[in-house]
């Protein structure tokens, strides 16, 4: 397979999944409130001795959209990136601009991790009786990989910007 | 000093079209005439070497060093 190509078929992927992405948050949300026996908790609430609210469940999932919101922004700035890979645009400042956005979006994502999910484990328990609200902080490897990878793209995007630089002054000669 | 580019006397000289030099060279015409207009940042010694094997000339019958502010 072709580089265009392939980053064609990565381009639509990428498409494909920030609207899977987006579409699947806001069915988690409006299911509890639209459709609340079609999923089932994955512990019966019942049987933790608390009775969830519906409407805590979705502001629960809802808030979600915290990390939700930088992954979709990142897919359709890939997808944007290797669709200019497949008209051969690689090393421009566009490019550049696409990378460092990515990278953005994961360090926001990354940030954000700790207290959406901090928040959500709160909201889905807000509406118990006192003793019974839960607060959870977590930190995991995940958070360290994704400040890494997001540092890292900010700095391929600097190289990309510095390539892009000598390939428009490389066009000037003849 | 301002470099100037004298390919187009050189052509005349030579009697040969611009479109025929830029086919031999392998450049485009774009190209070729964005260099005879002096409107390019350098030029490759890949480039010079072969426009001065097709029109069989120096380097120096195509580029001349003129003080600052002279008109070429």
């Amino acid at each position: 397979m072709t580089f265009p190509r392939l980053a064609y078929l990565l381009s639509r992927l990428a498409y494909l999944s920030a609207a899977v992405l987006a579409l699947g948050w806001m069915f988690l949300v409006a299911q509890p409130l639209l459709f609340p026996g079609l999923i089932a908790p994955e512990i019966p609430a019942e049987a933790a001795g608390m009775v969830v609210h519906p409407l805590a469940y979705a502001a629960s999932r809802a808030v979600l959209v915290l990390v939700v919101a930088p992954a979709v922004c990142a897919l359709i700035h890939a997808a944007q990136l290797m669709h200019g890979f497949a008209r051969g645009e690689v090393l421009t400042e566009t490019a550049a601009r696409h990378v460092r956005r990515i990278g953005v979006a994961i360090l926001v994502r990354a940030a954000l991790m700790v207290p959406t999910q901090t928040a959500a484990v709160a909201l889905l328990t807000i509406t118990n009786p006192a003793g019974k609200r839960l607060l959870s902080v977590g930190v995991s490897s995940d958070l360290l990989e994704a400040v890494v990878y997001g540092g890292l793209l900010l700095l391929i995007a600097a190289a990309i910007q510095t390539g892009a630089r000598a390939a428009a002054e490389n066009a000037e000669f003849v | 000093m301002q470099i100037v580019v004298r390919l187009d006397v050189m052509l005349a000289r030579r009697k040969m079209r611009s479109r025929e030099l830029a086919e031999r060279i392998g450049i485009t015409e774009a190209n070729l005439s964005l260099l005879k207009a002096g409107k390019v940042k350098g030029v490759r010694f890949e480039t010079l070497a072969a426009i001065c094997e097709a029109l069989e000339c120096q380097p120096g019958d195509l580029l001349e060093a003129l003080p600052e502010g002279q008109r070429p």
